[in-house]
């Protein structure tokens, strides 16, 4: 189809408003993705800073195949569980197994303070998966106390996405 | 060539082939837009799992079509959560009517007593394709579920990771409603094949099909005035299933033994794997003996047994049962 020649410069214009449209868009959608941090009061920037953690967390994790992901979430456990963090452990279990063995947040606390040793070291020897039920077979032992101190428990996780994970163990 | 010719040139070769580098500019700067506008779409990782429950596990190249995988889930949920809730005619009603007939004689105390084996408390499960076999054009999508005990809820405290399997087979039948079977059952097949001589009829009716196993039922009329013995344990592979390239031997029936005119109805068991590929060809009775005198085996002289089976009129027969 020839283009008449008394058209071209509409042509031309249409072109260029077009043009000018989606360099409109791309700078709205370039600037909605950044976050003017000066604004922000110091608990929104907490919460940006935690998102943005969560956001790495969760890059870091999806390169790692299923059974090292299972293992980072009962070291996460492990860890607030050796940092005394027990809030933070405890939100981790599962609900229903909370209501089996922790109806109450003290009782876990206690258990936890009299159970796990102060400096822990996993040995993961086994996992086994269930469907979207993972089952680790985890050594839990204090690394100054000797091979001796060792205690079997089993965790068993649901990971409901990158980072959001429920668990539970076998009370001892 | 001097500055002046070559801007020449330059604006000659710019004016006759103007059009053409409008349109190279123009798609250079729309893949340009593209990929910015790409570059701020943020991708979300995902969680790579290798649960994949509709994709066989004998071979993992295929897997049940996407019409069929949510209405599956959807019957196997409904199933379990029937049986969980201790509705059983529910869930009995949920089966094919075949199943129903084979597996549990229509009757539904069978099929309770069944899922008390199963299930004996309420159970959580997950489901694995298994694999896929024919039936004529029928394809048979056989499922693995696994029973296990809620592990989250216990966290496996005092109890061992464990779980019950159990074959369900999904088809659909000829109105096209999904079927399911469950048990390992997957389907029966009327054989109506006959093999016969003066002394021996044997008239093979039908065959249950299940996972792991192949059921005969035979009936056998002796025609003449002589026992005839076709299994008791004295030779070597007396009965035979035949597949292409191997055979299989009988299994649990211990005598099959018929007096003069006696006619006998077995049910003759294989072991066999539904979706290994193989069609059973054949059944050999392949140490027939037409006994001039028979004492039996329990408390008999290996001596007698040796004359009176080389006594015997000795012959083999092979009934049909690939349709």
């Amino acid at each position: 189809m020839r283009i008449k020649k008394n058209n071209k410069p509409i042509i031309l214009c249409i072109i260029i408003v077009i043009i000018i449209i989606i360099l409109v868009i791309v700078k709205s959608v370039s600037n909605k993705n950044k976050i003017d941090y000066s604004k922000l009061s110091d608990e929104e920037l907490d919460l940006v800073v935690a998102n943005k953690i969560q956001e790495i967390n969760k890059i870091d994790l999806s390169s790692l195949n299923e059974r090292e992901r299972m293992e980072y979430y009962v070291s996460e456990f492990i860890t607030a569980i050796e940092n005394k963090n027990y809030e933070t452990a405890y939100q981790m279990l599962y609900s229903d197994f909370k209501e089996n063995y922790f109806p109450n947040y003290s009782d876990f606390e206690e258990y936890a303070e009299n159970k796990f040793p102060s400096n822990i070291a996993l040995n993961h020897t086994n996992i086994e998966r269930n469907g979207d039920v993972y089952i680790l077979w985890v050594t839990v032992a204090n690394p100054l106390a000797g091979k001796s101190s060792g205690m079997e428990i089993n965790f068993v996780i649901k990971e409901n996405d990158l980072n959001d994970f429920e668990l539970s163990f076998s009370v001892i | 060539m001097n500055f002046t010719e070559l801007r020449i040139k330059i604006r000659h070769f710019i004016k006759k082939n103007r059009r053409l580098i409008l349109i190279i500019v123009l798609l250079w700067l729309i893949i340009f837009l593209i990929n910015l506008l790409l570059g701020f779409r943020k991708e979300e990782p995902v969680a790579t799992t290798t649960y994949e429950p509709h994709v066989s596990v004998m071979d993992s190249s295929k897997s049940t079509p996407k019409s069929l995988q949510n209405p599956i889930e959807e019957k196997i949920k409904n199933y379990v959560d029937a049986c969980n809730e201790g509705n059983f005619e529910k869930a009995y009603n949920m089966l094919s009517d075949d199943c129903k007939t084979y597996s549990f004689d229509n009757n539904i105390q069978n099929y309770v007593t069944h899922v008390k084996v199963k299930m004996p408390m309420p159970k959580k499960y997950f489901i694995q394709d298994y694999s896929e076999t024919k039936l004529g054009n029928k394809s048979m999508y056989i499922y693995e579920v696994r029973y296990t005990d809620d592990f989250l809820a216990t966290g496996l405290t005092n109890s061992n990771y464990s779980y019950i399997p159990e074959k369900f087979v999904f088809y659909r039948d000829s109105d096209g409603v999904l079927q399911m079977n469950i048990g390992d059952f997957l389907y029966h097949e009327d054989i109506k094949s006959i093999s016969e001589n003066e002394y021996l009829k044997v008239d093979v009716a039908d065959k249950v099909v299940e996972y792991e196993i192949e059921r005969y039922n035979v009936k056998f009329t002796n025609r003449s005035d002589k026992t005839i013995v076709i299994s008791d344990n004295q030779e070597a592979d007396e009965v035979l299933l035949v597949l292409p390239q191997e055979t299989r031997k009988l299994e649990g029936v211990e005598k099959i033994v018929l007096k003069p005119g006696e006619s006998l109805d077995k049910e003759l068991t294989f072991s066999k794997y539904a979706d290994d590929g193989d069609v059973s060809q054949s059944i050999l009775f392949s140490s027939l003996r037409i006994m001039e005198n028979y004492s039996g085996t329990e408390d008999v002289s290996e001596d007698i047994i040796k004359q009176e089976i080389d006594n015997a009129i000795k012959m083999s027969m092979e009934v049909k049962v690939d349709k």
